[in-house]
């Protein structure tokens, strides 16, 4: 009787190990981070005024702001302050040595986060005594899954040897570019991208985390590049619609440049003197 | 060493050494506080550094073709001469006349004095076809200060062309051709007289 009870005691001990072990693996995880620039910019669910018929007055060249939109609280992962400081750095590389930027401040995301609306912005605006602000806003998704592989985790050695897991980072970033005196937005760039990594069980963590980094690395790139187009578009949109009032300030630089129909004529020139030869 | 071999060698070395100095941008350019400041090299280093790639290749490409189409028949100590003359005339106009021109930097300017005033020179000496080099920077300074008078901005990539060095360059160039040429003509006229 004793043994019988010993062996119905073990099989129990045995199903119990098996049914933690069976929650431990083949579960899916998913999770997010996203900032939205409306609920920012309009917090409390306040109502964006009706439209104006303001022309923005923009005086080259221009002091930029760039800063990341905070994300929501209470969110369960977010990139550390550094790692968006360092993305922010490189999107500033981008365009810093455009001649009509006088400088463009990365403001951290602590400074926006004492204040929000145009409120928030302009006290930033008069701190740093910025012309224009543009505003990164993100979403990202995260998931953890199991591939079949996974199945060897069960031989333990598994967990450390097998990369079973699959982490995947869908990352969309979006740039608007505000102008802070009369609060339109003058244009917006958006940026996307899909990071995929297997790893060990034992390294779920660590590679969901760098997925996450480079899926944000990515966005951020691609979005610096979308940000230039739309620029040119920009630029050649003002020049024919004049919705932009473009003045320099005192104290402007440039270069002496040649352009290629001077170019052009002189090379004409040069070959006419070389056949009269 | 023959002539034309000499000549590509000048192009040669004037190219590297334009190449070399172009991480000194900082150092070298047009920047009114640095001048005022006693930097005073900047009034000339100013024509040899570039803000950009775009700007230094397009001005890297007039300045050969210019060299081989104009130059070839002047002596290199009268050109490196005129260089300097009318780079500083250039940076001393922009400093004294552009009060809100806060930089500057590019060949562009010297090179539109140097075909001004050779254009002049060698059209009266040889030939006649130089005659259209002044033309042709005459009417492109003119159609640049009625376009910029306009609102017209000028860009070599991102940067803004500074248009008016063009037509300070042009003006010096021509001025002085006209002024040497009414000298020289003077001094032969006195030493025809002396014989």
């Amino acid at each position: 009787m004793r043994i019988k009870i010993n062996k119905v005691c073990l099989f129990a001990v045995i199903a119990l190990l098996l049914t933690s072990c069976a929650s431990y693996f083949g579960q899916e995880s998913r999770r997010g981070v996203s900032s939205s620039l409306v609920d920012y910019l309009y917090p409390d669910g306040q109502v964006p005024p009706k439209h104006e018929e303001t022309t923005p007055h923009l005086r080259l060249p221009l002091t930029v702001g760039l800063a990341f939109v905070p994300s929501h609280k209470g969110t369960s992962f977010s990139l550390a302050e550094a790692k968006k400081a360092q993305l922010l750095e490189e999107v500033k590389q981008k365009f810093v040595g455009l001649d009509y930027v006088k400088e463009i401040t990365i403001i951290p995301e602590t400074y926006m986060r004492s204040s929000n609306g145009f409120q928030g912005v302009e006290q930033i605006a008069r701190l740093y005594g910025l012309d224009i602000v543009a505003l990164v806003s993100y979403d990202q998704v995260a998931v953890t899954s199991e591939t079949k592989s996974a199945v060897l985790y069960w031989t333990i050695v598994g967990a450390y040897f097998i990369k079973g897991n699959q982490n995947q980072a869908t990352t969309f970033v979006d740039t608007a570019v505000f102008d802070v005196n009369s609060r339109k937005m003058l244009f917006r760039a958006p940026g996307v991208s899909d990071i995929q990594q297997s790893s060990t069980l034992v390294e779920v963590d660590q590679a969901g985390r760098e997925a996450r980094e480079k899926g944000f690395e990515l966005a951020m790139a691609d979005m610096s590049n979308n940000l230039a187009v739309e620029l040119d578009r920009f630029k050649e949109m003002i020049k024919e619609d004049k919705s932009v009032q473009i003045t320099h300030r005192q104290g402007y630089g440039g270069g002496g440049g040649i352009q290629w129909p001077f170019l052009l004529m002189l090379a004409g020139l040069a070959i006419l003197r070389i056949a009269r030869r | 060493m023959d002539s034309a071999r000499y000549k590509v060698l000048v192009a040669a070395v004037f190219v590297y050494c334009l190449w070399v100095i172009q991480g000194y941008s900082e150092l070298l350019e047009f920047d009114r506080e640095q001048v005022l400041s006693g930097e005073i090299w900047r009034i000339w280093t100013a024509h040899l550094v570039h803000t950009n790639s775009s700007h230094f290749t397009l001005n890297l490409a007039a300045a050969i073709i210019i060299y081989f189409s104009f130059f070839t028949r002047i002596k290199l100590d009268e050109l490196l001469m005129y260089g300097f003359v009318f780079s500083g005339l250039i940076s001393v106009t922009l400093l004294g006349f552009y009060p809100s021109l806060d930089w500057y930097n590019g060949l562009s300017g010297l090179l539109h004095a140097l075909v001004a005033y050779f254009s002049v020179r060698l059209a009266r000496a040889e030939d006649k076809l130089l005659w259209a080099g002044l033309v042709i920077v005459w009417l492109k300074v003119l159609i640049e200060a009625i376009r910029a008078h306009s609102g017209h901005e000028t860009l070599v990539g991102a940067m803004t062309v500074i248009t008016d060095a063009h037509l300070i360059g042009a003006f010096f160039g021509t001025v002085t051709a006209f002024i040497c040429m009414a000298h020289w003509r003077m001094t032969s006229n006195r030493c025809a007289r002396h014989r």
